[in-house]
């Protein structure tokens, strides 16, 4: 292999997605440079390597299933569908399958895709219900239900797993939610961040309709991994980043400073502020260090630190600091955190693992 | 770099021994059945999607073959007898019956590959249209025997089921048709597992949930009365109101379907009384003529028709009459096969591979309704069965089976300009019924010998100039050494002469 070839990365070019990408990867440190928004091409310059080009999301897995980019991010629910299945880990069944999931949950782009019923369906509020309909309307109507969706695959598997097998899948090419009040499909199995547009349509989600969860994820071709060591090597810098900007996010760090009399005074304060800040917040790890020798006043200073999962908002970090000043804190200062890296990536070790496997 | 295209998975390539036997088993097969009266048809691989869609009584069925070209649903076979069926409904609906007819080819089901499974296997089979049903099961589960006995295939189990047992049943309990239907399929369940019978309970309980089941169940004598379940559902239909709907007809049909739903907890009763009756059935299975006496027990138990079970009676006595022993028998009258469309007889013979494994080598039965289903206009009696071919293979006698043909003898032309007459030479040979190969490398005479000992055949025919000059060929006996020079035309005497004193 020729070690100055450079290594694709296919990018959403278009709709949502396409910005909360490229804000993501900036957030990660992998700014991608692009001169202008109708440009095809584009380079990051921390990774001379990488050459991004952006497509349509849905076109990303075949870009990377064809090997015409080693990476990829796009929707998991346009991947899912593309593969035929809604599981992460599918290398068992097709061998044919070059496509494999690096990080399934990039943290934005989050959606659902949910079957939707008319909401005049008093009648149906579960997929047990739905399959008694299917009977219904073959009985009274002699056809099965019409479904109108724009993921036939993932949406025919839903509807097998819970028997419901009278039934006919459309997938017309605009918007879904008008065809059951045009009448061509009887439901729709559509995306939906909050279901408003639905509710609007005078459609509503079935209980147990929801067919997948979805997010960005970042997908590689695992033969290019396999054979190209530059690919891998920046497979794994883009995942030691990703990995490490998700830890980080909604955490912040915290660290105050206390002066003391005694060490045994800052163990009895320490127990007391870790123990109010427990109920206060969760997942919140303290540690205390001593930070300076004593001085002529004859007191001691301590620094305490921990990270926090505490999101965003100001008021939510009043009440800890008011915990921390009753506890005579000099200073107290808050950071909300770039990155965390762990000992070792869990993607990176999972993703070699896993290169080994399929050979 | 160019990437190795691989072969798909679950499907094989039929290399020259496998090929040859499975060609002897269906010629064999074929011979067996065109002697019952079984004429050979051949419908085509693809079909309209459908026609199996119909046949199976759904639109969505996930191990097909399936794709769109040009706007249109097309469908690799599944199995031959919708194929049949549609093929009958083209050419012979004007023919008298019965009507007789054997097939063999290839069938493909996109399911996860594994031990005797393949994505793509052939079969063989028969379909018999029209006749005296009883007469006609007679015929068919008679014939499935003795093709297997045919093969030499002796030691198999025979499982004798009967859908009218369950159908009548079902039919008693009022159930509308997807529930009696949903039903049939549960039984294939229940009678394959311990862990289907869960399944299926567990499934019976999502579509027809207790929606708090001690209220309504105990009251569901009291028509009228509000139970909890009830209650709920208005509950739902209050919260409701705010909605518009389009038209009249939409709000009635909805609250047809709503009534329709709150009778479920009545159908859930009777839903849990087919299940209790399907495990009753399921454990009541066993060799003939015993078993009969506890069947006829249950069924008097649960006053059902015990017609089916007088037919079972007379088709073990036709089995009787072949090689097939009570003890090879089993009846369960559970036996759902995969297949929603079987009406009467269905049947399944399995045997036990050398490490013990169960392999189902034929399945058949009574589809008297399949007819109508893919398009017919009246009801047409049918029944049949159909062989895996590439499972009966193990279970044939290796004795039996044909071994690839032997190169008997290779020609070798001195030079190129010597290939015109070795190919005369070949021709007469082959003529004289020898198996004969010419060599084509264009090496030397030395070398195409050699070759001729790598492959062991015992001959070599060389010719060169003067043989063909004089019409003449050199024999060179590769186990001896010895070298003859013959005319061509008694070439093949002594051949097999010689090969007669081996």
């Amino acid at each position: 292999m020729n070690s100055t070839t450079v290594i694709r990365l296919a990018l959403p070019g278009k709709g949502t997605l396409e910005s909360a990408t490229l804000a993501f990867l900036s957030e990660c440190g992998m700014k991608v440079n692009r001169n202008n928004p109708r440009q095809y091409l584009a380079s990051v310059s921390s990774m001379p390597d990488l050459e991004v080009v952006f497509q349509r999301a849905a076109d990303v897995p075949l870009l990377i299933q064809d090997g015409d980019a080693t990476l990829g991010i796009t929707g998991y629910d346009i991947l899912a569908e593309y593969r035929g299945t809604t599981e992460a880990e599918t290398e068992a069944d097709d061998h044919d399958n070059d496509i494999m999931v690096l990080e399934q949950d990039l943290g934005y782009g989050n959606c659902r895709l949910v079957v939707a019923v008319p909401e005049t369906w008093i009648d149906i509020s579960t997929c047990a219900d739905l399959w008694h309909l299917a009977g219904y309307y073959f009985a009274h109507k002699k056809r099965g239900l019409r479904i109108a969706t724009k993921y036939p695959t993932l949406t025919g598997q839903f509807l097998r797993q819970h028997g419901i097998t009278h039934c006919k899948i459309i997938s017309p090419h605009g918007a879904l939610e008008a065809a059951p009040l045009t009448e061509t499909a009887d439901l729709i199995v559509d995306l939906t961040e909050t279901g408003t547009t639905l509710r609007e349509n005078h459609l509503k989600l079935l209980e147990d309709g929801i067919v997948l969860r979805s997010q960005a994820c970042l997908i590689g071709n695992s033969r290019l991994l396999r054979e190209n060591a530059q690919a891998l090597s920046l497979a794994t810098t883009m995942l030691e980043l990703i990995e490490a900007r998700l830890q980080a996010r909604n955490r912040s760090l915290l660290t105050a400073h206390l002066q003391v009399e005694t060490p045994e005074e800052m163990q009895h304060i320490f127990m007391n502020i870790s123990q109010r800040l427990s109920s206060l917040v969760s997942g919140l790890e303290l540690h205390a260090a001593h930070t300076e020798e004593q001085n002529t006043t004859n007191t001691y200073r301590y620094t305490i630190s921990g990270v926090t999962n505490v999101g965003v908002s100001a008021t939510e970090f009043l009440e800890i600091v008011a915990v921390l000043r009753a506890a005579g804190a000099l200073q107290i200062n808050i950071t909300p955190l770039t990155y965390r890296f762990a000992n070792e990536s869990m993607s990176v070790h999972t993703l070699n693992k896993r290169l080994k496997r399929k050979h | 770099m160019k990437k190795h295209i691989e072969r798909l998975r679950g499907m094989h390539d039929h290399l020259p021994g496998m090929y040859q036997q499975q060609r002897w088993v269906i010629d064999r097969l074929s011979a067996f059945l065109a002697h019952a009266g079984y004429a050979p048809v051949d419908p085509p691989i693809l079909e309209r999607s459908e026609l199996f869609q119909s046949s199976f009584g759904q639109e969505l069925w996930q191990n097909l073959y399936t794709f769109r070209l040009h706007h249109r649903d097309l469908c690799l076979r599944p199995e031959f007898t919708a194929s049949i069926c549609r093929l009958y409904l083209d050419h012979y609906q004007q023919h008298s019956l019965p009507l007789r007819f054997q097939y063999a080819g290839p069938v493909f089901r996109y399911e996860a590959p594994g031990r005797g499974r393949y994505r793509q296997h052939t079969q063989f089979g028969v379909e018999l249209f029209g006749g005296q049903a009883i007469s006609a099961d007679a015929e068919i589960l008679h014939l499935a025997c003795e093709a297997l006995n045919e093969l030499r295939i002796n030691s198999y189990r025979l499982e004798l089921g009967h859908i009218g047992v369950v159908s009548g049943f079902i039919n008693r309990l009022q159930l509308d048709d997807h529930a009696a239907r949903l039903l049939l399929s549960l039984m294939e369940q229940i009678s394959r597992s311990e862990e289907g019978e869960r399944l299926a309970q567990t499934r019976l309980e999502v579509l027809y949930p207790a929606n708090s089941s001690a209220g309504s169940e105990m009251n569901s004598n009291s028509m009228g009365t509000i139970s909890g379940g009830n209650a709920q559902l208005l509950a739902s239909l209050l919260s409701s109101i705010s909605i518009t709907f389009g038209n009249d007809d939409a709000r009635h049909e909805v609250v047809e379907r709503f009534l329709w739903k709150m009778e479920r907890s009545e159908q859930r009763r009777r839903i849990l009384n087919a299940l209790e009756f399907l495990r009753a059935l399921h454990a009541i299975s066993g060799p003939p003529p015993d078993i009969f006496g506890a069947l006829r027990d249950l069924l008097a138990r649960y006053e059902l028709d015990t017609e089916p079970l007088t037919e079972l009676e007379q088709l073990v006595a036709v089995l009787n009459q072949s090689a097939t022993t009570s003890q090879q028998i089993v009846l369960n009258l559970a036996l759902g096969r995969g297949v929603s469309y079987y009406t009467g007889l269905v049947f399944e013979i399995h045997a036990l591979d050398e490490d013990g494994f169960d392999t189902q080598l034929c399945g058949g039965g009574r589809y008297d309704n399949l007819l109508r289903a893919v398009g017919g206009t009246r009801d047409v009696n049918a029944c049949g069965f159909a062989l895996g071919v590439e499972r009966l293979l193990p279970f044939i006698p290796k004795s039996d089976l044909p071994k690839l043909a032997k190169i008997q003898a290779i020609v070798i032309p001195v030079n190129i300009q010597n290939m015109p007459y070795a190919l005369r030479v070949a021709r007469t040979a082959r003529e004289a019924g020898l198996v004969v190969e010419v060599d084509v490398t264009g090496h030397s005479v030395g070398a195409g010998l050699k070759l001729a000992t790598k492959k062991e055949t015992r001959w070599a025919l060389i010719v060169g100039e003067d043989e063909q000059q004089t019409n003449r060929v050199t024999l060179h006996d590769l186990v001896t050494g010895e070298e003859l020079i013959l005319d061509i035309h008694s070439l093949a005497n002594q051949i097999s002469a010689e090969e007669k004193l081996l």
